[in-house]
């Protein structure tokens, strides 16, 4: 094997010796050093970067010179740019993206070019929408809840010149809303004045089935959703509908049914005062329904103001009218009996009487004596 | 020391700190969940669901690493922090090394 | 006025000559005699050299190097001194006279060190293995190890997962004991080979490359072809690699 000193590499071991090693000589002759670094950069690190390949550099402990440098050399992924496009802003947003059954929220980058709005995923280098500057109609900002309750958030919505409509969010929707019209301002283009932003319910009803219709519906509900694996149980906005067959309560961010309980199912409805979040300290009144769910009584707990009242009053409609046409089998005997029946009296065919009205006949029986 | 902080470097120093962190945490949990396997005090299926759960835990960290798109400044974090340990032990164990150094930066500095 | 004396090495010689304007910033570099020893300098200002701009510390360093090499061969024998190493005057002394006081104040001591370096050069050896490749045959031939990674096999997902962290926690340490092993091994195998021998930091590589040794040689140019052979057969092994570097200048051994 011979050795040499001639490749790239072996500059890094050159300066290890040049730097640290040598003959060391009496001190009083030796003129003061001003500081350390002595050299600017730590060029031992830079090259034994470039030798071994690295694709980063050494970390010194957040010395500001070596993290530019870092940044300066680190790998950077950019969007493709067109001849003579130029970078305006950038800007760490998400677009809505709801084709069929996929929606949802894609992250990315905001490129405001002199000619596209372009969101871009740095991790696949993938250029997720973009719109050349000309085909921008019109744009509105609206506040829209937050999914988090008691939050609320800017939503950006571009309209296109073929009259779809897009939606966004980002960290500064207004700077990014003005940056935009500025933009189309010094390349002579216009937007629309004062746009009409095709006003849409969130949350579309096309989970109805056949020949089901809504029979109650309201404005936005929060409904508690239970706790599942190590997400705790957590309040969710989103609208609640009765149909002729079902109560189900759609979550808007999600876009999808999150509750869905047939009719037939509900037991009982109650109100309550209770406190719905952390954030604020109000009490608030909560929606209890009582449903059979797998033959055990669960409570779904929805909340939202006002509205409530009316929705204790369309579902005990159901309720009461339900238990009257409802017949269910005798625990005991099996025959089928109208439930209010049962419950009230009892079974007529075996005797059973359910415990809660042995209780009660028995507490009768005492204040009578 | 001021520093300038854009979106971008302190996506990549933050975040990059943090999940570092969290990773050797997972680690030192690793650690100590073999070592209750070997003590010989879990059950099967208590194993099993450990094994399950720190697996996920795995997971998660790659995914967000991935997203995130800071695996590589985790991995710069992670070897600054072993270089720095490396350092420290070698002064323990190589005192002259260090001294020497010390000596001749300190003699630059004209006493 | 330059009045101060940038110190490259120290030579064995007894004549003030000059070497031409090899020096960094195209100075002049000449020597400096005292008996029969002789400072390779050049006329500096009595600041270090400094700078952000990497390209020009990298020629300057390069440049160092140049000059101690040209010394080396014309006068057989150095003592480099580190980057950066200047000598400047004082009240009533000029910085040559200083550097005299000072070749005579430690002649003994620099003409020891001359004559243990006659004729001899330094090199590096770096020897790293591949982790993977040493990880595999650690499997294959540690009988705990491979009984380990069999019993994976059959266990349901998350005691796979446990029992695959146990199984790479103990090819850790497995390895981890091979690489004393080997360092040791591979230590007495070049100590054999050369005069002094220091070991040095190792350095941190990329992902298939784990440096196990840094050492720096003291042996003659014709011994080092033998150091050659010893080192290729260490290359040869499968996992192993080998980096020769050389012949330097002392720095090591002053």
């Amino acid at each position: 094997m011979e050795p040499s000193r001639d490749t790239h590499a072996t500059l890094v071991d050159l300066l290890d010796r040049i730097l640290d090693k040598g003959l060391v000589i009496n001190v009083d002759v030796i003129v003061s050093v001003a500081g350390i670094p002595l050299i600017g950069v730590n060029l031992r690190a830079a090259l034994a970067g470039m030798e071994t390949m690295l694709k980063y550099g050494v970390m010194q402990a957040w010395d500001k010179k070596s993290r530019a440098w870092e940044r300066e050399h680190r790998k950077k992924n950019v969007p493709s740019l067109l001849e003579g496009e130029e970078i305006v802003m950038k800007m760490f947003g998400s677009h809505y993206y709801s084709k069929g059954i996929c929606n949802a929220w894609r992250p990315g980058y905001f490129y405001l070019t002199n000619k596209r709005l372009i969101l871009y995923r740095q991790d696949f280098d993938e250029i997720t929408f973009q719109i050349p500057l000309e085909e921008i109609k019109a744009l509105v900002t609206r506040e829209e809840a937050h999914f988090v309750k008691g939050k609320k958030k800017e939503a950006l919505y571009l309209i296109d010149k073929q009259d779809q409509v897009h939606r966004f969010s980002a960290v500064e929707t207004n700077q990014l809303k003005d940056a935009i019209e500025q933009n189309l301002a010094t390349s002579g283009l216009s937007l629309e004045e004062s746009p009409v932003l095709p006003e849409f319910e969130e949350g579309p009803i096309d989970f109805l089935t056949e020949g089901e219709e809504v029979t109650h519906r309201g404005k936005k509900v929060w409904y508690l959703v239970p706790a599942s694996g190590i997400q705790q149980e957590t309040w969710r906005p989103g609208h609640l509908y009765l149909t002729n067959k079902r109560l189900c309560w759609w979550y808007d961010f999600d876009k999808k049914l999150v509750f869905d309980v047939p009719v037939d199912r509900i037991v009982s409805v109650n109100t309550e005062m209770r406190k719905t979040s952390g954030l604020d300290s109000k009490k608030e009144k909560t929606l209890d329904v009582a449903y059979r769910f797998n033959s055990a009584k669960t409570i779904a707990s929805f909340s939202g103001g006002g509205q409530i009242d009316e929705w204790v009053e369309a579902l005990n409609r159901i309720v009461s009218g339900k238990i009257s046409e409802e017949t269910e089998a005798c625990p005991q005997c099996g025959k089928p009996t109208p439930a209010k029946e049962l419950l009230e009296k009892g079974c007529t065919n075996c005797g059973w009487v359910s415990p809660r009205l042995k209780k009660k006949m028995a507490q009768a029986a005492l204040s009578a004596e | 020391m001021p520093i300038d902080i854009d979106e971008d470097n302190l996506k990549h120093g933050v975040l990059g700190l943090v999940i570092a962190l969290v990773e050797i945490i997972k680690d030192a949990l690793n650690l100590q969940a073999i070592k209750r396997m070997e003590g010989g005090t879990l059950s099967e299926e208590e194993m099993e669901r450990l094994g399950e759960a720190l697996q996920d835990l795995d997971i998660a960290i790659e995914e967000i690493k991935k997203e995130q798109g800071v695996t590589e400044s985790v991995k710069s974090v992670r070897d600054g922090l072993d270089s720095i340990v490396d350092d420290v032990l070698d002064k323990m164990i190589n005192p002259e090394r260090w001294r020497r150094k010390e000596y001749r930066k300190r003699g630059r500095e004209g006493f | 006025m330059a009045e101060a004396r940038y110190l490259y090495c120290i030579v064995e010689g007894n004549e003030e000559i000059t070497l031409g304007n090899i020096g960094i910033e195209g100075s002049s570099v000449y020597t400096i005699p005292y008996q029969d020893l002789c400072a390779v300098v050049h006329n500096c200002l009595p600041e270090p050299y400094k700078s952000e701009d990497k390209e020009k510390v990298n020629l300057w360093l390069t440049t160092h190097e140049k000059v101690v090499d040209v010394a080396w061969e014309r006068f057989g024998t150095v003592l480099p001194l580190g980057f950066d190493t200047i000598i400047k005057g004082e009240e009533g002394i000029t910085p040559d006279e200083n550097m005299k006081k000072w070749l005579k104040d430690d002649y003994e001591n620099l003409r020891q060190k001359l004559g243990k370096l006659k004729d001899r050069a330094e090199y590096g050896v770096q020897i790293s293995w591949n982790p993977k490749v040493i990880g595999e045959r650690l499997i294959e031939t540690n009988p705990e190890i491979k009984k380990l990674s069999e019993e994976i096999k059959s266990k349901s997902k998350g005691l796979a997962y446990m029992y695959k962290q146990k199984l790479e926690n103990l090819l850790k340490k497995e390895m981890e004991k091979e690489a004393d092993r080997c360092f040791k091994d591979f230590y007495e195998q070049i100590k054999r080979c050369v005069e002094e021998i220091k070991v040095e930091k190792t350095k941190k590589l990329e992902e298939d490359k784990q440096m196990l040794m840094n050492l720096s040689c003291l042996l003659s140019k014709e011994k080092s072809k033998i150091l050659g052979e010893e080192l290729e057969k260490i290359n040869n092994m499968k996992g192993f690699l080998v980096r020769f570097t050389g012949p330097w200048p002392p720095y090591s051994f002053v």
